[in-house]
């Protein structure tokens, strides 16, 4: 029963801190930026405020989900523009790749403190969605915690979601 | 040759990633820095190096890759006389221990993992020096 308990993922303050985690320490030791949180909030739906968006399945042997980070084009162009030390004025392909690997970073942080407490979730591949204010169709129907930040060049989003039947395994 | 003018190779398939390793070695007075985006472009640039004279002093080759994986390009570096003691740091995003002791016993010098911490990179980069010299002298 215990472990059946363990593998419950909750949108909850503990989640929240976990994303915190993973999006400070990536930001400090990548970028030398600090990030503060902002409050998080649970959506109804799937709703992304960004621009270009990595994106990435989250799998486990009892759930499955979804988690976004979402920038918008100053903030990822900010990023980037520290880390390759010269301007970015559009989306091109070294953006989107950088969206993709700091969600892929992202998420490996993430992963391996959820997983130091058994969760087990699995390796996986990011993808990256472009487009201003665009919508993400495979995000999951259930609810959605959302997660702000704010850098020295701009906000962003996490986002994650899981679906409804992970939710309701504590429940069984 | 002074330990900053070591010659290094850098490998991810991430541009990010090689141009943040690279501006961290920079920044600590190492110049001497190139970079691949595949492990099999890693190498042939090994091989071009040791053929010209100019060998790479240490390689950090990213795990996940297309074509060639991390674990591949250091397999066939310890089984490649020129390359069996290369120090090789294997940087990946998998924290997990199993993955380590894999490396590890792959061969791999030293370990990384993402996000690459700029303090620690030197740190890891001066072990491996340090033993560079003491096993020279």
């Amino acid at each position: 029963m215990s472990d059946i308990k363990k593998l419950k993922v909750e949108l909850d303050h503990r989640l929240a801190k976990e994303i915190d985690y993973g999006v400070h320490s990536t930001l400090a030791n990548m970028f030398g930026m600090k990030s503060e949180v902002g409050a998080f909030n649970i959506q109804k739906k799937c709703s992304v405020q960004g621009d270009v968006s990595g994106l990435i399945t989250l799998t486990q042997e009892r759930s499955e989900g979804t988690l976004i980070v979402s920038f918008p084009k100053a903030t990822i162009f900010g990023l980037l523009s520290k880390m390759y030390r010269k301007p970015f004025t559009e989306i091109n392909s070294s953006v989107t790749l950088g969206v993709g690997e700091l969600t892929n970073i992202i998420y490996g942080v993430i992963k391996a403190n959820l997983n130091k407490d058994g969760f087990e979730f699995k390796k996986a591949v990011p993808n990256v969605v472009i487009g201003d204010q665009h919508t993400i169709l495979t995000c999951d129907s259930g609810p959605t915690m959302v997660v702000p930040f704010t850098t020295e060049v701009g906000n962003f989003y996490v986002l994650l979601s899981f679906h409804a039947q992970a939710q309701s395994v504590d429940a069984a | 040759m002074s330990d900053n003018n070591v010659k290094i190779l850098v490998v991810d398939d991430f541009e990010m990633v090689r141009v943040m390793l690279k501006n961290a070695l920079n920044d600590l007075g190492f110049h001497n820095v190139e970079e691949a985006e595949h492990g099999k472009l890693a190498l042939s640039m090994l091989l071009e190096a040791d053929v010209v004279g100019e060998p790479f002093g240490i390689v950090f080759c990213d795990w996940t890759m297309p074509e060639m994986t991390g674990i591949e390009v250091l397999e066939t570096c310890r089984s490649t006389e020129a390359f069996k003691d290369l120090p090789f740091v294997m940087v990946t995003a998998e924290s997990e221990q199993e993955s380590v002791v894999r490396a590890i016993k792959a061969g791999a010098t030293d370990y990384l993992i993402k996000p690459i911490s700029p303090e620690l990179l030197e740190k890891k980069v001066y072990k491996i020096l340090s033993k560079l010299s003491s096993s020279a002298a």
